[in-house]
């Protein structure tokens, strides 16, 4: 027994510190290598007691037809994405997000607030508030907030 | 009795003739010297170790977004790197030392929720809290039995318990099985300790949710009722636990579990007591409410038999009182069922103040502070929440007040002619 100990415990530091390397390198890999998607959202602030303030975004194309873990997505005229549908099996020739939820944004506790009221004050029939979505192969990152182009932080600091 | 106590002592016997030099040695060789370090060195580990987890929590929390990502992530895995090292640390060099285990345990399982949440946070990852909390205790689960350490399986367990809400039967069950072994060796080397007890309850509140989630719609939930359910069911196990072990094993390993199940039930019966407009009456479908009222009302009807068959105390000791308590909250939920508008408020009152009279009588009989004090605070707790209760018209109030408080000058008079008695 004793000769397993300490390669166990060599085993579980390496999973200890290999668990969030591997979602690191996985959400790194997404960000800077992702096709990216910018999807209207309007955000609100609510509180995570581990992880902090974050604005949550409601994002009216999460309503599209069809259920299952994988949204079809697709882009607009504008440029804009929305998800076209929700279905069931891996999409072979499409632009798909496994499990998409980016009903997130996490923000300095101070900042967090002012990104509601913001989203109050913005005329809604010219400024646009969006949320930028890096994808690849079924996985996503969120890469910021924006309004009109300016990440959000540097509107309400 | 302490190891330095136990020397002293018997060199105080040696000295005066009752045992002899060899007799000192082979007595002194059943208590050898460990580096296990002291209770109170342990408990200052751990409660270091929480704190500074606990900070770096809460500074990260505060969302850095002025910072690059990649010195989100430096700042993400310094705590647990540091973590991983204490902890290389403690099992190369530092095993036999308890403090050591129990710190790099505490510490190690904290920077596991730490390094995770920024992760998340960096990333806005938008997974829920459950699914946050199964990742960070399936982590720190092998560190239990690595280091062999309490703190880290007290982290553990409450993660669990909070997942195993949470999640379905199976994944509950898995939750609490992992641990059993740990609990199991401990109680087995008879070792009694606080942190056992906590680790014993919350496996008995883990274990009742399972039950629950076995035998009821969980739709049919009366959730903040349940919480109550599950607290004193959990807290009528520990104490049948108990009953059992002294009873068939003759093991009084979970003398702290008494504590700890008493602090439960009186707990359930603050919480009643100051209960009143957020609990929603239970809902006549709830067949789960059945269970959940007859689950604890068998477990304290064990409990009586067990404990009681065998010794008849002389009176109503504090046990049995805590008994009667355990039954009669029991069948007020019972009540709270087939009543209609029966409110858990008011029954949670009276057995408060009446084990707070008890315990004054108690106190007062024995002479015991500390039940006394114990039995003052029960009844200033019931007397500060109904003074600003606004449903008890001030008349009413008033009238109750100033009898209270004649009953406690006539009861202070009387033990105080008693102990004149006694003096003289």
């Amino acid at each position: 027994m004793k000769k397993f100990f300490l390669p166990a415990c060599v085993l579980y530091l390496v999973i200890l510190l290999g668990v969030p390397g591997f979602l690191v390198f996985n959400h790194y890999n997404i960000l800077t290598t992702g096709e990216l998607y910018k999807f209207k959202v309007q955000p609100y602030d609510p509180y995570d007691p581990f992880r902090g303030r974050y604005v949550a975004i409601r994002q009216p194309s999460f309503n599209a037809p069809g259920s299952g873990p994988y949204a079809l997505l697709e882009k607009d005229a504008e440029g804009f994405a929305r998800i076209a549908a929700w279905q069931e099996t891996k999409p072979n020739d499409r632009v798909y997000a496994k499990n998409f939820d980016i009903s997130r944004y996490y923000m300095n506790e101070k900042l967090a607030p002012k990104v509601e009221t913001l989203q109050w004050e913005i005329d809604t029939e010219t400024d646009q508030m969006y949320v930028q979505v890096a994808v690849k192969n079924g996985g996503y990152v969120i890469k910021g907030l924006y309004l009109n182009g300016t990440p959000v932080e540097e509107l309400v600091e | 009795m302490k190891t330095e106590t136990l020397k002293k002592e018997i060199e105080r016997w040696e000295a005066e003739g009752i045992i002899t030099a060899d007799q000192r040695e082979r007595i002194l060789s059943l208590y050898p010297e460990t580096r296990s370090g002291t209770p109170v060195m342990v408990i200052f580990a751990v409660i270091g170790s929480v704190l500074v987890g606990a900070g770096i929590i809460l500074i990260f929390a505060t969302n850095w977004y002025k910072l690059p990502i990649p010195v989100k992530l430096f700042l993400a895995f310094l705590p647990l790197t540091l973590a991983c090292v204490l902890g290389a640390y403690t099992v190369l060099r530092r095993y036999s030392s308890a403090a050591f285990r129990e710190a790099s345990g505490v510490f190690i399982s904290l920077a596991v929720f730490a390094a995770i949440a920024l992760v998340g946070q960096t990333f806005h990852t938008p997974r829920d809290l459950p699914v946050y909390i199964l990742a960070c205790v399936l982590l720190t689960l092998p560190g239990i039995y690595l280091l062999q350490a309490h703190g880290i399986a007290a982290v553990y367990i409450a993660g669990a318990v909070f997942a195993g809400w949470q999640y379905p039967v199976p994944a509950a069950l898995l939750l609490f099985c992992a641990p059993l072994p740990f609990i199991v060796i401990r109680i087995l080397r008879s070792e009694n300790c606080p942190l056992l007890s906590y680790l014993m309850l919350l496996l008995s509140a883990s274990l009742v949710n399972i039950i629950i989630y076995l035998f009821v719609k969980t739709e049919a939930l009366d959730w903040e009722l349940a919480y109550l359910f599950i607290a004193l069911t959990a807290a009528q196990a520990l104490l049948l636990l108990d009953a059992a072990f002294r009873r068939w094993g003759r093991i009084y390993v979970t003398n702290s579990a008494k504590i700890f199940g008493t602090g439960t039930v009186f707990a359930v019966l603050v919480i009643g007591a100051a209960a009143s407009s957020w609990f929603h009456e239970p809902s006549a479908e709830a067949v789960s409410l059945w269970l959940m009222t007859i689950l604890p009302l068998c477990l304290t009807a064990v409990y009586i038999i067990l404990r009681y068959q065998y010794i008849k105390p002389s009176g109503v000791s504090a046990l049995a009182s805590l008994s009667i308590t355990d039954f009669c909250m029991a069948v007020i939920l019972l009540l709270i069922l087939i009543l209609p508008h029966f409110w858990i408020w008011r029954p949670s009152n009276i057995l408060l103040f009446a084990c707070g009279v008890y315990y004054i009588q108690e106190g007062s009989r024995k002479l015991a502070l500390k039940h006394l004090n114990w039995g003052m605070l029960l009844v200033m707790y019931i007397i500060v929440l109904r003074f600003f209760d606004w449903r008890v018209s001030l008349l009413v109030r008033g009238i109750l007040f100033i009898l209270l408080g004649i009953g406690f000058l006539v009861c202070n008079f009387i033990i105080s002619r008693k102990k004149k008695g006694r003096q003289s």
